[in-house]
């Protein structure tokens, strides 16, 4: 829209300024351009009034941009108006000088002195001229009062005589016009176009005759070619025409007589009648004159005005442009916005400011987006540090140097069972729960930071500089939080560092809970224990039953029968216990050295029927219920060890539900196989076979299910303790694991046992088949 | 002289046609018309100044036609040319092209323009007989003849207009 308007102006401008310079030049009275000056005034006209309309666009626009306040229209408006100003003003004044230069000048060529001096002149020329008529018309009565009565003879020569005189011509003519006698200064001249016409005959019969001057130039030869006073005046003659006095009886006849006018006399009358003319043509005209120069300036004033309006848009937006550009861009990166603005082309002061105006907003775009990233990449690594402080198994607490907690990840919860994240900020000795876990820690740094003293055998106070042994390390021992029916101790291997958090120094205590690891270590030595101790007893345990055996043998014929009873007694107590401790220790080398097992492909739903055969007996008796998964898919194990495993958790079960009051519901046991499927390390979907067991007796007290798999823990009256850790080993064996837990309901105990090497695929495929 | 007075107080700033007729001769079909109309003070002025005053008549007969165009059989135009000889004090009529007349008194002159000659429009062949013309005539003081300052002036002043209305009538050629 703007681009139309401006090329409009442009060429709207251009055009004016055209038809101007020809209105200009139409100015002079000739040519092609005078016969169109009309026109001109038309099309200039017409231009004009376009160029208004088109200011008058413009400056609405403006106003309206003004009045809605839009940004920059204010500076718009300041520049238009001063270019407006400065095209305007000179042209009103020279306009107004030319207007009054104009009318005056043009009035001052009309002057009454120069007007009478021509009307004198007129007169003198016309005067001159009436007075050689005159003469022509004395001569012509003297000639015609000669001429009376003569016949055509004598007539002749008095013609003669008279043309002799100074005449062109002289005839003699009759009533009719008719040529009687004729004399001609040119004697060969041809008298036919010289006879005077009828009407002039009817005026020469009157008194006075005809006397009239002729000729004159030819106004259309006149105004095409040169104009020239003496080709003009061989045109003028004066002509008389008179009645000659007849005798009576005579027929009527005339005298004319032509004279040329004196060649002198003709010449300056007529230049001086041409210039009368043009005099009076000059004032008649010079109305319109001045309107024409009046209008011509008028109509360069108003094309001049509007070109300077016109032109006064142009430039003010040509200047304003960068300028609000500029001011919008800084709008914009006060509102964030930092992309380049367009740059304006020019090579000036005001190129150069939006070209750094571009660089500036682009080095801040750049700072800035430094920033983000860094931020970005310092969110990231925290959250990805949060994250592996979160999923770590080991317990972080962050302290300060007065022993406050800053910070502290998941793994505390769950192994101190104290909600230490809702606890940030205060002292750890303060935490309910943990004085026994604070206290330790704080001797720990205390003795480090006195070990680090003495080694450096300098005062406290040097020990803060240089360097430092990094950490301790500490196994700490502590009870169970009363009201958990646990009543365990729990043991943590914790190592504790100083570190610098902000301005001073703080603590940071990693730990762990390895009651597992001592569990293990527990159950390792336990092992050993057993072999040797089966060992050592076993080597005595066969003389012993041996000697007694003999001893009955060869004394029971001599003695008594009292004696002999009480022998017989004696040795086969001594036979049944050793035969009992036999047993124990075999129960104990076996657990020490269980036959490695023999993998092979196995289906455990069918070992586990086959199994339960020996306890079910198919009645409404029966305590056993099974939910045996039918797709389940073959596993890699030995069936004599698999089928130990069943065999020890069965009886477990059995014995729990012995224990049991009579008065509680029906006695159940679960037997229950599925496939899991899981998402392993490397990323891949796996499968595993899982067996539980479960009944609803009493459940694991608190203390045993802590230590389950270790030997020698039970509950029984009469366990050896062997049986959990037996399992425990052979599903090691088989690569699986095993749990053991309350029921979440609390009603009875759960053993779930999670077999994770499955039959090869082909295997179970070729089972599939022929099922 | 009375009716003449008449007629001229009603063309004020104008001519009228007062009469207009079409008449058939020997050699073709000539203009029988008469004007009334008087020089304004500023026509008058200039004319004895020296200025000469052109009169054009325009004159057009066309015949309707309802399938095409009118049938333009004649456009004729005739300019007289009034003068006045400072020096010898007469006034000179010219038609153009044809001889000049001398009168010695402006009303002479001006009887002539207004009462013309017949003026031969159209040769023999150039109607149909039998055939309604429209005849369009015009009389006019021609401003194309005036110097330009005139002719400027005469945009908005009426001392130097004068003009008739279009006259239109019928004629059916013989």
């Amino acid at each position: 829209m703007s681009k139309v308007l401006r090329y409009a102006l442009v060429v709207g401008s251009a055009i004016a300024t055209i038809l101007l310079f020809l209105l200009a030049s139409a100015s002079d009275n000739t040519g092609f351009l005078a016969r169109n000056f009309s026109w001109l005034v038309g099309v200039n006209t017409a231009v004009a009034l376009a160029l208004l309309l088109l200011v008058v666009v413009y400056l609405a626009r403006l106003y309206s941009r003004y009045k809605a306040g839009r940004f920059g229209s204010r500076l718009m408006a300041r520049l238009v108006l001063l270019f407006a100003g400065i095209g305007i003003l000179p042209g009103l004044v020279i306009f107004m000088v030319s207007v009054m230069f104009v009318s005056h000048s043009i009035e001052s060529w009309f002057d009454v002195k120069i007007e009478a001096a021509l009307d004198s002149g007129l007169k003198l020329g016309q005067a001159a001229l009436d007075e050689a008529l005159s003469d022509l018309g004395a001569t012509a009565s003297t000639t015609a009062a000669t001429l009376g009565g003569q016949g055509d003879d004598s007539a002749h020569i008095v013609l003669m005589r008279t043309v002799d005189e100074g005449m062109q011509s002289a005839m003699l003519l009759a009533a009719d016009g008719k040529l009687l006698v004729a004399a001609a200064e040119d004697r060969r001249s041809d008298f036919s176009g010289d006879l005077p016409t009828a009407q002039m005959l009817k005026q020469a019969a009157m008194p006075g005759g005809y006397a009239r001057i002729e000729g004159g130039a030819d106004r259309d030869f006149r105004d095409n070619g040169e104009h020239n006073g003496l080709d003009a005046a061989t045109g003028r003659r004066l002509r008389v025409v008179l009645a000659v006095p007849e005798p009576p009886g005579m027929a009527p006849r005339y005298l004319q007589l032509l004279q040329s006018v004196p060649v002198n006399l003709a010449s300056n009358a007529e230049v001086l009648s041409t210039a009368y003319s043009e005099y009076q043509d000059r004032k008649v005209g010079r109305t319109g004159l001045r309107k024409m120069y009046i209008g011509t300036l008028t109509l360069t004033l108003l094309l001049a005005i509007f070109g300077a309006i016109g032109s006064a848009f142009l430039i003010a937006g040509n200047l304003a442009q960068p300028l609000l550009v500029l001011a919008e861009g800084t709008r914009a990166v006060a509102e964030g916005d930092l992309s380049p603005r367009p740059i304006v082309e020019t090579n000036d002061e005001l190129g150069t400011l939006t070209q750094s105006f571009n660089a500036m907003t682009g080095q801040l775009f750049e700072a800035r987006s430094a920033v983000e990233r860094n931020r970005a990449a310092l969110e990231s690594a925290k959250a990805h540090l949060e994250s592996v402080l979160g999923n770590m198994s080991a317990g972080v607490i962050v302290l300060d140097a007065e022993g406050v907690v800053v910070n502290s990840n998941d793994a505390v919860h769950r192994i101190l069972q104290v909600d230490i994240a809702a606890l940030a900020g205060r002292a750890l000795d303060q935490i309910e729960g943990l004085e026994t876990f604070a206290e330790a820690v704080g001797r720990a740094f205390s003795a480090q930071s006195a070990a680090q003293s003495a080694a450096q055998g300098g005062p406290g106070g040097a020990s803060r500089r240089g360097p430092r042994r990094s950490h301790w390390q500490q196994e700490i021992e502590i009870p169970r939080r009363p009201g958990t029916d646990d009543d365990h101790d729990i043991t943590l291997l914790a190592r504790g560092s100083r570190l610098p958090v902000g301005a001073g120094s703080g603590f940071i205590v990693v730990f762990d809970d390895i009651s597992d690891v001592i569990s293990a270590q527990r159950s390792v030595a336990w092992g050993e224990v057993a072999r040797r101790l089966a060992h050592e007893i076993k080597n005595p345990l066969t003389p012993i039953q041996l000697s007694a055996e003999r001893m009955q043998m060869k004394l029971a014929d001599r003695l008594d029968p009292q004696g002999a009873e009480l022998l017989k007694k004696g040795t086969d107590t001594i036979v049944n216990q050793v035969d009992a401790m036999k047993r124990m220790v075999d129960d104990f080398r076996d657990y020490a050295k269980a036959p490695p097992a023999v993998l092979t492909p196995l289906d455990l739903n069918g070992l586990i029927t086959q199994i339960l055969n020996l306890y079910l007996a198919e009645d409404e008796s029966d305590v056993i219920h099974t939910a045996l998964a039918a797709d389940l898919p073959r596993i890699m194990g030995d069936p004599t060890q698999l089928r130990q495993v069943i065999h020890n958790l069965l009886q477990n079960a059995q014995d729990a539900l012995a224990d049991r009051p009579p008065e509680d519901r029906a006695a159940r046991i679960d037997v229950i196989t599925e496939a899991i499927h899981y998402v392993g390390a490397d990323g891949g979907s796996g499968t595993a076979v899982r067996l539980a067991i479960l009944d609803n007796g009493p459940g694991f007290a608190p203390k045993i299910l802590s230590r389950a798999f270790e030997p020698y823990v039970t509950s029984k009256a009469r366990g050896t303790g062997l049986g959990l850790p037996m399992v425990k080993k052979i599903v090691d064996e088989h690569g699986g694991r095993i749990d053991v837990a309350n029921r979440a309901d609390g009603s009875g105990a759960s053993v779930s046992i999670l077999l994770l090497k499955l039959a090869p695929e082909a295997n179970l495929a070729g089972n599939l088949a022929g099922a | 002289m009375l009716a003449f007075a008449c007629v001229t107080a009603q063309a004020a700033d104008g001519i009228d046609i007062t009469r207009n007729r079409i008449e058939a001769s020997e050699d073709g079909y000539r203009l029988d018309a008469m004007y009334a109309f008087d020089l304004t003070t500023s026509l008058r002025q200039a004319l004895q100044g020296g200025m000469p005053v052109y009169f054009t008549t325009e004159i057009e007969l066309t015949r309707p036609r309802w399938y095409w165009y009118d049938d333009r059989a004649v456009a004729a135009r005739r300019t007289v040319r009034l003068d006045y000889d400072v020096l010898a004090r007469v006034y000179h009529v010219l038609v153009i092209g044809s001889v000049q007349q001398t009168y010695d008194t402006l009303d002479d002159a001006l009887l002539a323009i207004r009462r013309p000659g017949r003026w031969l429009i159209g040769q023999k062949g150039a109607l149909k007989p039998g055939e309604t013309y429209e005849v369009t005539l015009r009389m006019f003081m021609d401003r194309d003849y005036l110097q330009k300052p005139l002719q400027i002036d005469a945009l908005n002043n009426s001392d130097w207009r004068l003009t008739s209305h279009k006259k239109t009538f019928t004629y059916r050629a013989e």
